[in-house]
Order: structure tokens, then sequence, then C-alpha cells
């Protein structure tokens, strides 16, 4: 072959090997980039059937709630507070001492229980919260604990309040709800504190009890309670933290950044 | 006829050669610790390069023979570069594939030293067979990279743009070691010719030095 012609072998071979070198390169970076697409959107969309799933589920829960509520606040109120007039009639009827002192007793408990039942009714009710808003609704919890446990509940509100919208409330309300009944339930604390810190950018609750708390690795796959808080908490796009020390208690505290 | 294709200065393009393998060696030396075992081997390859470079700069200005220098190091090169792909695509019987080189590859050169091409002359089969081989592993390697579903990202990878890097640069060469032979016939094209895998070098070693340079930023496999 004269030299020449190999130049021209050695160019148009060299050019064409480099161009296909090319090609597969480019081919390879973009294939690779529309699959990263596609499993992004896959997991957008995976993500969204499970938040709607768990949407589902928090709605069939708050429905059971709202009947609970209702039977509670229509039926059995309704009913003690017949019981409650009755035993008033029994009272007034009555001369003998012994009757009347029972009958007093009784109407007395009956009217703790009936005021327990309401404050339960309330706690339940999805439309409490969205009308009281959510630190009284809170307050509201606190005061019913207070009276049922007798244990010191406190509720500290940092910066000035404003509204998260009726949703967002009504998740957070049943986080704390769920903190608190955990702790009521397992760690038997003596006081229960919960914070509410509102700043522009964020809002954040704590849970804290000074009960039996628990060492993290013996409580390595959360119950139902703790899971139903992630899961909450995960629809907030929130981040839900639970540190605990055995006999020093446990701290819940839920972060959420404002224009999620 | 190829004139415009390569600057008129030939020092300026050997100048930048050496200035973009020194700067390989200086980036890569200042990166060494953070380097993986599979960058580690394509350092080793740079430096190799470079001893090969000095070696034949010197044998140069001596005036002594440059091609047994060539024979050795294609041997050398081409090991090392296949031990480079064993190490960064998963082989189940890597040992056995190294070992196998180590024996093939110096007989091979051996051989073609012995009956093909004397010491005294260019090794330009060893150099195609190289070409061949290395333009085959990329491709394989690519094709793991392009059949792993799980890789979804590979510009962070610099396996990846080393594996691209050798396609093209064995891409560039292998045509010029297979007509080597008929080109030095003249020798105002043969300038050419090596003019352009000059370039083609550069422009690999930058790439190359790149890596090097942004390997903290990149993510490993």
């Amino acid at each position: 072959m004269n030299p020449s012609n190999a130049m021209i072998v050695f160019i148009i071979g060299s050019i064409t090997l480099m161009l296909f070198a090319f090609t597969l390169v480019v081919f390879l970076i973009v294939h690779k980039k529309k699959r990263f697409q596609h499993l992004l959107e896959k997991q957008q969309m995976e993500n969204n059937y499970q938040n709607q799933l768990l949407l589902s589920r928090l709605e069939v829960q708050e429905q059971s709630f709202k009947y609970f509520s209702e039977e509670i606040h229509d039926n059995v109120g309704q009913l003690l507070s017949m019981v409650k007039m009755q035993l008033y009639s029994i009272r007034s009827g009555s001369h003998e001492e012994e009757t009347v002192n029972k009958a007093s007793s009784c109407t007395d408990l009956l009217g703790k229980a009936i005021n327990d039942l309401r404050n339960i009714s309330h706690t339940m009710s999805s439309a409490f919260v969205s009308n009281a808003g959510l630190a009284d609704a809170v307050e509201k919890d606190l005061e019913y604990i207070r009276s049922a446990k007798e244990m010191k509940c406190t509720l500290h509100q940092q910066g000035e309040e404003y509204s998260l919208g009726s949703e967002k409330e009504l998740l957070i309300f049943r986080i704390i709800q769920e903190g608190i009944a955990n702790a009521v339930k397992h760690a038997s604390p003596t006081a229960i504190d919960v914070y509410l810190d509102y700043t522009p950018s964020t809002f954040g609750v704590t849970i804290a009890d000074n009960g039996s708390g628990f060492v993290a690795s013996e409580k390595t796959t959360g119950g139902i309670g703790l899971n139903n808080m992630h899961m909450r908490a995960g629809l907030l796009n929130g981040t839900l933290n639970v540190t605990s020390e055995k006999d020093k208690g446990t701290s819940i505290k839920l972060d959420l950044g404002i224009g999620n | 006829m190829f004139e415009w294709i390569i600057p008129k200065s030939k020092m300026i393009l050997d100048y930048s050669y050496y200035t973009a393998l020194i700067l390989v060696i200086v980036i890569g030396s200042f990166r060494f610790q953070l380097f993986d075992k599979g960058i580690k081997i394509m350092y080793l390859c740079m430096v190799t390069g470079a001893i090969n470079e000095i070696l034949v700069y010197i044998s140069k200005r001596f005036n002594f023979n440059t091609m047994p220098l060539y024979h050795v190091y294609c041997v050398v090169e081409f090991f090392i570069i296949t031990v480079f792909f064993l190490n960064t695509v998963n082989f189940s019987r890597k040992r056995l594939y190294i070992l196998l080189s180590a024996i093939v590859l110096p007989t091979l050169g051996y051989c073609n030293l012995v009956f093909l091409q004397p010491k005294t002359g260019l090794n330009s089969n060893m150099f195609i067979l190289e070409s061949m081989c290395v333009i085959a592993m990329s491709l394989y390697s690519l094709y793991t990279i392009l059949a792993d579903d799980f890789v979804t990202v590979v510009h962070n990878d610099p396996y990846f743009w080393f594996w691209v890097f050798f396609l093209i640069l064995y891409s560039g060469t292998f045509f010029f070691w297979a007509y080597i032979v008929p080109i030095s016939k003249n020798v105002k094209l043969m300038d050419i010719a090596q003019n352009i895998q000059v370039i083609i070098n550069i422009c690999v070693y930058v790439g190359i030095g790149s890596v090097f340079f942004f390997y903290p930023k990149m993510v490993k496999k």
C-alpha cells in the first residue's frame, strides 16, 4: 500500500472508530440519565400511592373517631346525664341521711365521669381541633389527662401561634395524643410537658415525660402507636425523633418546615 | 494534504504532551491517598508511561535505539491495563486471569521479538494486539454498566471515565499501528500521523488528570 492511501485509511478509520466510541459514550450517558429519570418518576408515583393509602387509612381512623365521639356525646353522655338527674331526684326525695349521702357521692362521681367523657368526646372529634385550634385542643387533652390520671401536664408555647391548616393541625394533634397516650400507658410518668415551638420558618413539637423510659436497642421495632406517629410525620413531610433513656424519661420531637 | 490537521510546530505539541503527562502524575500524587485499588492501578499505568517517556527522551539524547524500550513498555502497559480492567469490572476468577495475563503477555511479546519484529524494529504487532484487546475490554466494561439497571448515574463514576478514555485512546491509535509500516515510508506523512497521536494522547491525559483532580467529588461505584 502506498503511504498516501495508508494515511487516508488511517485517518478515516481512526475518525470512524472514535466517532463510534463517542456515540457509544453519549448513548450510554443519555440512556442512564433517562433511566434515572424514569426511576425517579416511578419512585415518586410509588410515594404518592403510599401517601394515598396512608391518607385513606387515616381517614377511616378519623371516621371511627368521629363515630365514637358522637356516640359518647349523644348517646352515652345523654344516658349518664339522665342517670344523674334520677340520682338528683332520689337525693331530693329521700329523707334518709345515708341514702342522701350515697346519692350525693354517686352524683359527684357521675358528674366527673360525664365531664371526662365529654373531654374524650371532644378530643376524639376532628371538628374540635379545627374549631379550637391546635394549642387549645392540646390544652384540653392535657386537662383531661390531668384530671383523669392526676399527673402534672403542662403546655409550653414559644413564638406567636399561627394556623398550620386544619388537616396538618389534626395530624399534629393526633401525634401529640399518641405520644401522651404512649407515655401514660407505658412509662408511668409524674409529669408530661408539651412544647409547641412556632418560628416563621419552622414548627416544632416536643412531648417530654419523666417516666421509666426505655433503652433504644430494646425497642428496635416500634409499636403500632410509634409507627402511626412516624406515618403521620411522613405525611407532614416532617421528621420525628424519639430519644429515651432508662429511668430518665422519653422525648418525642416533631419538626416541620413551614411551606412544605 | 494533511498539514491543516496539526500545528506547525512539533516542539509545541511534544512539550504539551510532556506537560499533560507530568500534570497527571502530579495531580495523581496529591490524590493518591484517596484512590481505591482500581484508580491506584490506573495511576501506576500513568507512572509507567511517564518513566518510559523519560527513558525514551534520555535514549534519544544519547542517540540510542529506543525501540527495545517500546518492546518492554508495551508488554508492561498491556499487563497493567489488563489488571486495571480486571479490578474495575466484576470478574469471578480475577486472580486466574491476572496470572494468565502475566504469563501470556510476556510470552507473546517475546515471540514477537524473536520471530516477527526484532528488538531494533518497531513492535507494531504487539501494539495492534494491545489496541484490539483494550478496545474489547473497554466495550465490555461499558456493556456491564449498560446492563446493570442499578447503575443510574455514570458521569460520577471514575472507572466509567477511564474506560471511556481507554476506548477513545485506543480507537484513535489502532489504525496508526495497523498502517504505521506503509505510512513510515513517507517521513512527512509519518510526522503528521505521529502528531495526530500526540494530540489524542494529550486530550486523554487531560481527561485522566481531570478525573484525578475531581476524584474526591466523584461517587465511587
